[in-house]
């Protein structure tokens, strides 16, 4: 999507901030006059912390030039030169239209939705001058499904941290984009909060460099592992494919010396003879355990009367 | 004195009795020896419908009889002494005045049967002699099962990779089902052959059959391991018992019926089984044969594969340690059962049976179910199972001779 902007006449830099919703209206008002530092205070909870962070510090025009080498970077060179002022100035008004009655809750919202919808953009684009009329029969055409929290409604944070109201701390706030942007899995999550939870933890120990597991893998007891190259039938494969492959495979001996050597698991298991019961839920209540000599006992002695003795 | 499983025993039921010994074991409430004795009749105890002059003489000449099961427990006080019988088809030269086998007595639909003892399974102590230790070290007895499986790596391309990977069934069932007891032996590639593959697994088990010397806790032990059962389904579980595909005419891995015959009720299954010994003969017969029209001929009269498998190597039974898919066939079955029943309802039937499916209350852990009408070809075999499972009750609250076809 973001290639589309391209076409479109570069603008005032400043535009850039339309995408950043919370933001642009804000920048609007005082883009023309001085920068009022409270307005973008205001403003710094936004979703996106890094996003924040970059803005805060700059509340001036320069701000634009700050941001566009901000992490998101490519996203935002794109976006810097793009679209016509006519449309800038449609969706300026809309937003402060908004703004006035919704504040933050809107900017949210609004910011969200243009994730999702960045196709509909162009289409927008040249409705632009219309919006105006048009917001209202819109907001009731539109079905939302997903909508942020009103301000109201939003349990206040407890501290005064910068991530107010959104976060209650960097913590929180960096754990949720790292999760947003890698969609992690529940379970994944659970692991690594029962990690960080662990009192042992120490976040000066975790190393920066991801390749080091490599090295920390060679340490480890790991079975090895076996190559062998076995030849692959010409009937199945394309006709490209090589007519031979290298399979891998660990060694049953390696297996079962790790398995008879560890005590976890050499406590669980079984090596009598076969046993005769009443319900069979195990391999030595079986025929095969009980009569074959690999497996079960294969002989006994019994001498005398009922002196046993057992080989 | 010594018994071996295996061997032939006298013993105390009712006066003395001939009997196999056919497994040494444990009792699980009491924990005492007992065992589990394969009863050997003479001519006198033979079922009166199998009596006869030939039989009578050749009882005169030594001849007994075993008997199939079920088979007797008996305590360790209750034997004996051991006796010496001969079963005809393993020995070449059987000496005068030796009991001798040749022939079993069976229950088939409630009535006693005979058949040549050339149609049983043998017994493992027939074919499997296990070295003592060199000197009395621990012993430990691993029982190997195998898994083999196809599975897709892609969705959308057909390029499968075979997955083997092992279990020790020395584990119970709820050590064994977890994930962590499941020991991969490695992955197939594409176009790769199970055989060629299989070959140093193969090599390794055959000096575990035989015993091995390894520490274990520290104290030098003697290790066997044997290929207890090979788990794999339909397809690549015949491929493994030697036998051909399922849609052959003779396709099942454990029987010589026919496919046309294979849903009949009273099969007598001891004479139409296929046995381990019997199989290696037909595999001879075929490796004989020059001519390559004349072996297909023989594998298709056979209905097995022009080679054993590797697995064979190994000191096993292919058709009693290959174990039928029992979960592929129950479900396939409910599968084609489920599709019939469709079939017969008109419009209004299918309809009402929607409706009424709908409504059921099913248990809250069941994911959705796909429409069993317009969906039923996209079930997977667990939903087979499940709406098999409600259907009795569904078909109850609707069904009338009206809404049927």
């Amino acid at each position: 999507m973001r290639r589309r902007y391209v076409h479109n006449t570069p603008v005032k830099q400043y535009r850039i901030r339309n995408r950043f919703t919370y933001n642009a209206p804000a920048q609007d008002n005082t883009g023309t006059s001085t920068p009022l530092p409270e307005d973008d205070n205001t403003r710094t909870s936004t979703p996106s912390s890094e996003d924040d962070n970059a803005r805060t510090s700059t509340p001036s025009s320069e701000e634009d030039n700050t941001r566009s080498s901000t992490p998101s970077s490519e996203d935002d060179n794109a976006r810097s030169s793009t679209p016509s002022s006519e449309d800038d100035d449609g969706m300026e008004f809309r937003y402060d239209y908004e703004r006035n009655d919704m504040d933050f809750q809107y900017d949210y919202e609004h910011d969200s939705q243009y994730e999702y919808d960045d196709i509909d953009f162009d289409g927008r684009e040249d409705e632009g001058a219309g919006v105006e009329e048009e917001e209202e029969e819109e907001e009731e055409r539109r079905q939302i499904v997903d909508e942020a929290l009103s301000g109201d409604k939003m349990a206040s944070c407890s501290n005064d941290s910068e991530l107010a109201p959104y976060f209650e701390n960097l913590t929180a706030a960096s754990l949720f984009c790292w999760l947003q942007k890698y969609n992690i899995s529940t379970n994944a999550y659970e692991d690594l909060a029962d990690i960080l939870h662990n009192t042992n933890f120490n976040p000066i120990h975790v190393v920066k460099n991801v390749r080091r597991f490599r090295k920390w893998r060679e340490r480890l007891p790991l079975l090895p592992i076996s190559a062998r190259s076995i030849s692959i039938s010409s009937k199945k494969t394309p006709s490209t494919s090589k007519d031979s492959k290298i399979a891998y495979q660990l060694s049953v001996g390696d297996i079962i010396y790790y398995v008879l050597n560890n005590p976890s698991m050499f406590k669980h298991m079984y090596f009598g003879p076969g046993i005769d019961s009443e319900t069979k839920s195990e391999y030595w209540h079986g025929t095969l355990w009980g009569e074959s000599p690999l497996f079960g006992e294969d002989q006994i002695t019994i001498s005398g009367g009922n002196n046993i003795i057992y080989l | 004195m010594t018994y071996k499983s295996g061997e032939f025993v006298y013993y105390r039921d009712n006066g003395r009795q001939l009997g196999r010994l056919r497994a040494i074991l444990k009792n699980a409430n009491d924990d005492q020896y007992r065992l589990r004795i394969q009863k050997v009749v003479n001519y006198d105890n033979l079922p009166g419908n199998c009596k006869g002059i030939s039989r009578q003489e050749r009882s005169v000449a030594g001849e007994v009889w075993l008997q199939d099961e079920p088979f007797q427990i008996i305590t360790v006080s209750e034997i004996v002494e051991k006796a010496t019988v001969m079963i005809a088809y393993q020995h070449q030269h059987i000496p005068e005045n030796t009991l001798r086998i040749t022939e079993i007595v069976y229950k088939h639909q409630n009535h006693w049967h005979i058949r040549d003892a050339l149609f049983s399974y043998q017994h493992p102590s027939d074919y499997i002699t296990i070295r003592p230790p060199p000197s009395s070290i621990p012993t430990y007895k691993l029982f190997i099962d195998l898994y083999y499986d196809d599975f897709g790596t892609y969705r959308n391309v057909y390029h499968s990779l075979g997955g083997i990977y092992l279990q020790f069934g020395n584990m119970p069932a709820h050590q064994r089902k977890l994930i962590k007891n499941h020991f991969v032996l490695g992955f197939v590639p594409f176009g790769g052959n199970f055989d060629e593959f299989i070959i140093p697994f193969i090599s390794d088990m055959k000096k575990f059959e035989q015993g091995k010397i390894i520490k274990v806790q520290g104290q030098d032990s003697w290790v066997i391991a044997g290929l207890g059962v090979v788990t794999s389904d339909l397809p690549q579980g015949n491929d493994m018992a030697g036998v051909k595909r399922h849609n052959a005419k003779k396709g099942c891995r454990t029987c010589f019926v026919t496919r046309e015959l294979l849903t009949k009720f009273d099969q007598d299954i001891p004479n139409t089984s296929r046995y381990h010994h019997i199989t290696n003969e037909q595999f001879q017969e075929i490796l004989r044969e020059n001519v390559s029209s004349a072996k297909a001929q023989l594998c298709m009269e056979y209905g097995l594969r022009l080679k054993p498998s590797i697995l064979d190597k190994l000191k096993r039974d292919r058709h009693l340690q290959n174990p039928q898919d029992v979960y592929h066939a129950t479900a396939g079955k409910i599968g084609r059962l489920l599709g019939l029943t469709c079939e017969l309802f008109s419009r209004e039937g299918e309809n009402n049976f929607i409706k009424t499916w709908k409504g059921f209350e099913k248990p809250k852990k069941w994911s959705r179910l796909p429409n069993p009408i317009s969906h039923r070809d996209s079930f997977m075999m667990s939903d087979y199972l499940r709406l098999a499972m409600i259907m009795p009750y569904i078909l109850q609250r609707f069904l009338k001779v009206s809404l049927l076809q």
